[in-house]
């Protein structure tokens, strides 16, 4: 009896609980790219339970689209970022739907090596900008800084 | 083990004081609310001594805030349902610069000031102590919606994480008319 009344307890507070700032989460592990080819290079973001973030493409312009900015080189170049279908979220007590993302999702990188570039390890610095909400309130936008390490191979055979 | 029970009970209780009032008590209520002076957009000072003797009605925002931005129309209708009655609106913005302020308020059309907290100071002051810890103060309390009394008192106080998104800002003109109708008794 206590122990369902401490789990009905512990749900309502968690409904209090203070917003952490780290809502967004990135995992990128090290991808083997060969030079002179396309290549895919696979970022892993992770929304925490309960948020969404606003999709790579909005449907409203005021709104702060989720994007992520690369530094590259003149050897190691991006392509094209494929950002994932977005879901629809439905603001309470309005008509409007946003264009979100939450859960677990990927956005896929097409990483271009100069066939001139050097074998070996390289490591490019990157940022993911977005701006979290859950149903009831919005947070200020804000960045994950990460790295996408690679590793370059000379042109397959 | 009589001990044991003793404090799962005051356990219990405590958790059960602390979910009951995040979930029905605004915040601040009866407190004096802050002083500021602010630009507007149309470029003039804006100071809340200035509206004594007016009911005030402040709506924190930011033009990327969705549910900000879903409430604007219904804030615009208020000012004008309410202006007559002896009400002020107004919006304080967050951190954005004037020429995106403005930009946003000419899509809404809205006719109210729109005054500019550019370094958040204004809204950081009007943080809850204790609610939202991990938030820098001065993001707490976009989207919520105020009302002061002639005295500057807050009599109500949306702050969005502990009431439900109320677009159609409901409660807030339910309110507003509690109040108007007390202070037009004789």
């Amino acid at each position: 009896m206590i122990g369902r009344l401490l789990i009905a307890l512990v749900y309502l507070y968690g409904g209090n609980m203070p917003l952490s700032v780290d809502i967004v989460t990135v995992h990128v592990s090290e991808s083997i790219v060969y030079a002179g080819e396309s290549n895919r290079v696979e970022i892993g973001v992770n929304v925490k339970e309960g948020y969404h973030i606003q999709a790579n493409s909005v449907n409203d312009e005021s709104l702060i689209p989720t994007s992520l900015e690369i530094e590259t080189n003149e050897f190691l170049t991006i392509s094209k970022k494929e950002f994932p279908l977005s879901k629809q979220f439905k603001l309470e007590g309005t008509d409007s739907f946003l264009n979100v993302y939450d859960g677990k999702f990927l956005v896929k990188l097409f990483l271009d090596p100069d066939k001139n570039a050097k074998e070996g390890k390289y490591v490019l610095a990157a940022r993911l900008h977005y701006q979290a909400c859950d149903s009831k309130s919005c947070l200020f936008p804000r960045t994950v800084d990460f790295s996408i390490p690679i590793e370059v191979k000379a042109k397959k055979q | 083990m009589k001990a044991n029970s003793r404090s799962m009970i005051l356990l219990v209780a405590f958790f059960a004081s602390y979910a009951l009032y995040a979930q029905s008590e605004q915040p601040m209520l009866g407190q004096i609310a802050p002083s500021f002076k602010l630009p507007g957009i149309d470029g003039k000072m804006y100071s809340l001594q200035q509206f004594r003797g007016k009911y005030v009605v402040i709506h924190f925002a930011a033009t990327w805030c969705p549910f900000c931005n879903a409430e604007a129309p219904y804030l615009e209708q208020l000012h004008k349902d309410y202006l007559q009655k002896g009400v002020q609106v107004f919006i304080i913005d967050v951190k954005e610069s004037k020429e995106l302020v403005t930009k946003l308020s000419q899509k809404f059309n809205f006719t109210f000031p729109i005054l500019l907290d550019e370094d958040g100071a204004i809204s950081a002051s009007y943080a809850p102590e204790g609610v939202l810890p991990d938030l820098p103060r001065d993001e707490v309390p976009l989207a919520s919606n105020l009302i002061l009394d002639k005295e500057g008192n807050i009599r109500f106080y949306s702050l969005l994480n502990t009431t439900n998104f109320d677009a159609k800002l409901t409660k807030i003109k339910q309110r507003l008319d509690e109040l108007l109708s007390v202070s037009e008794k004789p």
